[in-house]
C-alpha cells in the first residue's frame, strides 16, 4: 500500500504532480491519486475547484502544464489515441443530440470506434436496455427527460466498452428520482464488469453513496483523500446535534450555545434549528435546555445526527459547498472568452 | 388587476432592457460588424454597382475603309482616350470577331461595312452594325448607346451633300434575346451556396463547439482531419442538394435555354461543388477558433455585401475600381458566376470554364489546409 492507500501496478488510473495552468490562474495545483480497477472514484469539490479541468486533462481534451497521468499505463499527453480507444465520458453539458434517436446516436458514435456492423447491433441493444431506454430507441432524443439524456449518454459513452468511465457531475439538474435512477445504473455497470469511474460531484449524497474512495478538491488542490468513512472519521467533533426550537431564535443564543462545555462550534441550520457540533460524546442536555429557557425559546427536538461528507467538506475547506457555488462565474467566462 | 394580458410595469420593462443591454455590453466585439455592415454595404455596393464602366473590350471591323469609316474609327478612339470606356482592338475579319466574341474576349463587335462611305455619301442612311455580347447587358446597352451617341454627329464630307444623314447603329444579340431574370440566376444560385456554407459552415459548427458537441468528438478517436472532412461533407451534401434545387427551378422559372443539355447541367453541377467547397471550407477557416455562437450571425451581412456583390452577379466587374476588383478576384464567387453564365446562357463547353474551375479548385484546397491546421482538436 503506497501513502494514498492504494496499490501501484494494477491501478486503471495514476496521476502524478499533474498541474494546469491558464495564465497566472492554476486551475490544477500539482494533484497526486490512484483509481484501482474496477473501484468508482468520487472527485468532489465545489464549481470551480478545478474537477473540469482534471478530468479534461484525463480526458486528452487539455495538455497538463506539468506532471502526468496514465490511462490503463497510456499516458494522457502522449499516448492519446491509445487513451481515447480506453475512456468513455459523459461531459458535464449535455451533448445528447435531439435530432437523432437513440439508436442512431449509439450507432454513429459506435462507428467513430470503428466497430462492425453486426457488433454496433449487438451493443447498442445490450445498452439500450441497461439503461431502461429501449422502448424509446426510435424516439428522437429531444422528447426525452433530462434524466433519460443522461441514461443516453452514458450508454453512448459505453458504446466501445471502455475501461476507464468519467462522468462529470452526471446527475446535476437532475430530479431525486432520475438521480436515484442514474445512481442504480452505474452500481450496476460497476457489478457487472471491471469497470473503473472516476465520477465528478458537488453532491455529497452521490458520492457518499457511490464512491468506493473519493479526493475532496478545492482551489485546485486535493485537501483530502480517503474513503467516505475514513473521511468522516478524520472530522473531529464527530457528532452533530441539531435542536429544533419552537420559535425562532436571537444570534444572542447562538452564541451563548458556544460557549457552552462539550461544544465546539455552532451555526445556523434554519430559523429556528441550531446545528451544533460536539467536541465529545457527552451532551450537554440540561444546559441547553436552561440556555434556551433564559433566551425565552423552548426546545422542540433534539437529533443527534453522524456527519456527513457536507460536514467533512466544511472541515477541511472552511466553507459549506453551496456558498461556494457563485465561483462558477469567474471560472466559466474565461473559458468562453477563449 | 395584476397579471391580465395587458397589464405592464415600467420597471420590469426596464429590467428586460436592461438584461439585452447589459449582453450587448458584455459582447462588445459584437457591435464592430453591426456598425461596420452599413459602412461595407456603402463602400462595396457603391462601387460594384452602378458604377461607370470602363475598359469594355470592343472589336471594330472596319470593311469599308473609306472617309466616313475612318472618321467613325477616330470618333471611337477619342472616346477610348478620353473616357477610358473601350478598348478598342482592330480586327480584319468579322467571323473571327465573333468567335472571340463567344469565348468573352469582346463585350461586343462593332461592323461598318463594304459600302458604309459610299452609302452615306450618296445621302441614304447607312447601318452601322453593333453584335453585343447580351448575357452581360448592362454592358451591352452602354456600349450600345455610346455607339449612337458616337456617330450622332458624322458627316459625309463630300460636296453638295445634305449635312444630315442617319447611321443606323443596328444591335445584333448573339445570344438571341435574354430576360434579365436569365442574366441573375448565376448570381442567385451563388448566393444560395454563400447561404449554406454560412449556415453549415458557420452557425452549426459553433453552435455544436458551444453545446459541448465538439468536446463530445474530441474524447473518441476522431482526428482532426477526420471532424473536417467529415463536416465538409455533410455541408457540401446539403450545398449540392439546395444548388440543385435552385437550378432546376430556376430553369423552369427563368426558362433557361440549356443549349449544352445535359453537359451543360453537369459542368454546373460541378461549378457548385467546387464554389460550395470553397465557401464552406473558407467558413470553416474563419470560424476555426471561434465558440461565441453570435459571432457568425453578427458576420453574416458583412460576408454576403465582401462576397457576392463583387462577383459580378448583379454588375460587370468592368465597372469596379481596382481594389474592388482584387477583392473580387481573391473569392470564388466571381469564377462561379462567370462559369455558370456561360454554362447557362451561352452553352459553351468544358474548355471555357476550365480556368474557372481551376481557380475555384485551388481556393478550396487553400482552405482546406488552412481550416485543417486551425481547427484545434484540444479545447
Amino acid at each position: 500500500m503506497s501513502e494514498d492507500g492504494s496499490t501501484h501496478g494494477a491501478a486503471a488510473i495514476v496521476v502524478e504532480h499533474l498541474t494546469k495552468k491558464f495564465g497566472d490562474f492554476t486551475a490544477d495545483d500539482d494533484l497526486n491519486f490512484q483509481v484501482q480497477q474496477g473501484e468508482i472514484f468520487g472527485i468532489l469539490g465545489p464549481n470551480g475547484a478545478g474537477k473540469s479541468t482534471l478530468i479534461r486533462m484525463l480526458n486528452t481534451l487539455l495538455p497538463p502544464t506539468s506532471g502526468r497521468a496514465l490511462i490503463m499505463g497510456l499516458d494522457v499527453a502522449k499516448d492519446t489515441a491509445a487513451v481515447r480507444g480506453e475512456i468513455g465520458v459523459i461531459p458535464q453539458a449535455n451533448t445528447v443530440d435531439g435530432d437523432l434517436t437513440a439508436w442512431e446516436s449509439l450507432d454513429i458514435y459506435a462507428k467513430f470506434y470503428g466497430m462492425g456492423r453486426s457488433e454496433r447491433r449487438e451493443r447498442a441493444e445490450e445498452l439500450l436496455k441497461s439503461v431502461g431506454l429501449e422502448e424509446w430507441r426510435d424516439k428522437a432524443a429531444g422528447t426525452y427527460s433530462g434524466g433519460m439524456r443522461r441514461r443516453l449518454e452514458i450508454a453512448r459513452g459505453l458504446i466501445h466498452r471502455p475501461r476507464v468511465f468519467f462522468l462529470d457531475e452526471p446527475t446535476t439538474g437532475l430530479d431525486p428520482q432520475s438521480r436515484r435512477v442514474i445512481w442504480e445504473l452505474l452500481e450496476r455497470l460497476r457489478a457487472a464488469g471491471n469497470l473503473t469511474i472516476l465520477l465528478c460531484t458537488h453532491y455529497m449524497d452521490e458520492a457518499d453513496r457511490l464512491c468506493d474512495r473519493l479526493a475532496i478538491i478545492d482551489h485546485g488542490k486535493i485537501v483530502a483523500l480517503g474513503t467516505p468513512r475514513e473521511l468522516k472519521e478524520s472530522v473531529p467533533g464527530q457528532e452533530i446535534l441539531n435542536v429544533e426550537f419552537m420559535q425562532d431564535f436571537g444570534d444572542e443564543l447562538l452564541q451563548a450555545l458556544k460557549g457552552l462545555p462539550n461544544i465546539r462550534d455552532a451555526g445556523r441550520e434554519d430559523p429556528h434549528t441550531a446545528r451544533l457540533i460536539l467536541s465529545s460524546e457527552v451532551v450537554p442536555l440540561e444546559d441547553i435546555t436552561n440556555m434556551a429557557r433564559q433566551h425565552n425559546v423552548k426546545v422542540k427536538s433534539m437529533t443527534l445526527l453522524e456527519p456527513t461528507l457536507e460536514d467533512v467538506f466544511i472541515h477541511y475547506t472552511g466553507r459549506g459547498l453551496r456558498d461556494t457555488a457563485n465561483e462558477q462565474y469567474s471560472y466559466a467566462m474565461p473559458r468562453i472568452m477563449r | 388587476m395584476s397579471g391580465g394580458k395587458f397589464d405592464f410595469k415600467v420597471s420590469r420593462m426596464l429590467a428586460v432592457a436592461e438584461r439585452d443591454l447589459r449582453r450587448f455590453q458584455r459582447n462588445r466585439a459584437l457591435m464592430i460588424p453591426m456598425v461596420l455592415m452599413p459602412i461595407v454595404y456603402l463602400v462595396i455596393l457603391g462601387q460594384a454597382m452602378g458604377g461607370d464602366l470602363h475598359d469594355l473590350k470592343i472589336a471594330l471591323v472596319d470593311q469599308d475603309h473609306g472617309p466616313v469609316a475612318v472618321d467613325v474609327h477616330d470618333r471611337l478612339l477619342t472616346l477610348q482616350q478620353s473616357r477610358r470606356l473601350f478598348q478598342l482592338s482592330s480586327e480584319p475579319d468579322l467571323d473571327h470577331a465573333i468567335a472571340q466574341l463567344r469565348q468573352g474576349a469582346y463585350k461586343a463587335v462593332v461592323v461598318m461595312p463594304p459600302d458604309f462611305s459610299a452609302t452615306l455619301t450618296r445621302g441614304e442612311p447607312a447601318p452601322l452594325g453593333v453584335i453585343v455580347d447580351n448575357t452581360d447587358n448592362t454592358s451591352a446597352n452602354v456600349i450600345e448607346g455610346e455607339m449612337r451617341r458616337a456617330v450622332a454627329g458624322v458627316r459625309p464630307s463630300a460636296p453638295g451633300i445634305a449635312p444630315v444623314v442617319a447611321i443606323d447603329v443596328q444591335r445584333v444579340d448573339v445570344y438571341g434575346h435574354k430576360e434579365f431574370m436569365q442574366y441573375l440566376v448565376p448570381g442567385v444560385i451563388a448566393l444560395a451556396l454563400f447561404f449554406v456554407a454560412m449556415l453549415a459552415g458557420g452557425i452549426i459548427l459553433v453552435d455544436d463547439r458551444a453545446r459541448g458537441i465538439h468536446e463530445g468528438y474530441f474524447v473518441t478517436p476522431l482526428t482532426a482531419i477526420d471532424l473536417v472532412g467529415g463536416l465538409t461533407l455533410s455541408a457540401s451534401t446539403l450545398a449540392m442538394i439546395i444548388g440543385t434545387i435552385v437550378l432546376v427551378s430556376a430553369i423552369v422559372i427563368a426558362r433557361l435555354p440549356m443549349i449544352g443539355g445535359i453537359q451543360t447541367f453537369l459542368l454546373a453541377e460541378l461549378s457548385m461543388l467546387l464554389l460550395g467547397l470553397g465557401l464552406i471550407l473558407f467558413m470553416f477557416t474563419l470560424m476555426a477558433r471561434v465558440s461565441n455562437p453570435m459571432t457568425p450571425r453578427a458576420l453574416f451581412g458583412i460576408l454576403n455585401v465582401v462576397t457576392f456583390f463583387p462577383s459580378g452577379a448583379l454588375y460587370p466587374t468592368e465597372s469596379y475600381p481596382t481594389w474592388l476588383k482584387a477583392l473580387s478576384a481573391v473569392f470564388p464567387m466571381r469564377y462561379a458566376v462567370h462559369a455558370l453564365r456561360a454554362l447557362l446562357l451561352k452553352g459553351v463547353g468544358f474548355g471555357a470554364v476550365a480556368p474557372d474551375l481551376a481557380v475555384m479548385a485551388g481556393f478550396a484546397a487553400i482552405m482546406l489546409v488552412l481550416a485543417a491546421v486551425l481547427f484545434k482538436r484540444t479545447l
